[in-house]
């Protein structure tokens, strides 16, 4: 091959390099933006907190089929977790679920916030956070975004 | 001193698009939406000055390639420049404005005790966008040399072109 083809193939390589980086890109974002919008909406999630009794316990319980309508598969990640006034970890769990394009999966996570965390039993009168953490990559996970909800709790007066 | 027109041509449209229209856009655009992106901390006529000025420095690097040859050392070190300058307004685009952030964007906002923070992380696009551009590089140096061959075999010895005159026999 001589010197001035070599350099064609470069620029007609590059070019082709240059599409697949931006059709990846289009395809990425286009995925997560409506992985945003149908997994986690019309219905597909559950939220529930109990309470046990018999420990005094709080469970928290979050569950969900979401869909995906993208082109590409996704993994979508939860974690909930409540702290303390000081940032520390009371109970955090997590949990992530791979949803395939054109296809939903089934997901469950629990927390169970112990009873001795909670002044007199009664998780109103509280002081903490509750912090929420919702992620969604794609593109074998190298692409994502991330939507972090921290909700400060005081105590009723 | 000549200039190609093909170079004004691009230098004209990357001002009018790069540089004109963002300038203008917020006159053009209603009073409410600038508020609504202000409220939530994103600073929309600033971003669109930023883009002014990208797109002027970008005009001005497409007019001055337009006046050397591309033998010329001048026009290889321009390329390399435009190249390096493309590179950061990926990065500018990537990171909603902030070019440091490299594709990382964390954008956060509180109200009423809840902190919501928002991180799109597009990096991979970031580093796919560093290789093409030294890729791109190495193609202009390649061309560079190319061009260079190829006037080192038209004028091969002769530093001027005087023509020979046969002797009479």
């Amino acid at each position: 091959m001589g010197k001035m083809n070599r350099i064609k193939a470069l620029r007609l390589g590059i070019i082709g390099f240059e599409v697949l980086t931006i059709a990846l890109c289009v395809l990425s974002i286009y995925t997560l933006f409506n992985a945003l919008s149908t997994a986690i909406s019309g219905g597909t999630m559950n939220l529930n907190l109990e309470r046990d009794e018999s420990t005094g316990e709080y469970r928290f319980l979050l569950n969900g089929n979401p869909k995906n309508t993208g082109l590409l598969d996704v993994t979508l990640f939860f974690e909930a977790a409540v702290l303390d006034l000081s940032g520390n970890d009371i109970a955090r769990n997590s949990t992530s679920v791979h949803v395939p394009a054109g296809g939903a999966n089934q997901f469950s996570l629990s927390l169970t916030i112990p009873s001795d965390a909670i002044p007199g039993g009664n998780l109103e009168e509280a002081e903490g956070y509750f912090e929420l953490r919702f992620a969604v990559r794609t593109l074998g996970d190298l692409v994502g975004f991330t939507n972090i909800l921290k909700i400060g709790g005081e105590a009723a007066p | 001193m000549k200039i190609r027109k093909r170079s004004v041509v691009f230098a004209v449209l990357i001002l009018v698009i790069f540089t004109i229209l963002p300038l203008y856009a917020p006159s053009m655009m209603p009073q409410e939406y600038l508020r609504a992106f202000s409220s939530q901390g994103f600073d929309l006529v600033g971003l669109l000055s930023k883009v002014a000025f990208i797109g002027l420095v970008m005009s001005i690097l497409v007019l001055l390639k337009g006046f050397f040859e591309k033998t010329s050392a001048i026009y290889l070190a321009l390329s390399i420049v435009s190249t390096v300058f493309w590179l950061l307004i990926v990065f500018f685009a990537l990171g909603v404005g902030k070019m440091e952030n490299l594709g990382l964007t964390v954008i956060s906002s509180e109200a009423g005790g809840v902190l919501n923070t928002l991180i799109f992380d597009i990096r991979l696009f970031a580093y796919l966008a560093i290789v093409i551009t030294g890729l791109k590089i190495v193609h202009s140096v390649l061309k560079f040399k190319e061009a260079k061959s190829k006037i080192a075999q038209v004028q091969p010895s002769q530093p001027f072109n005087i023509p020979t005159q046969d002797k009479p026999t």
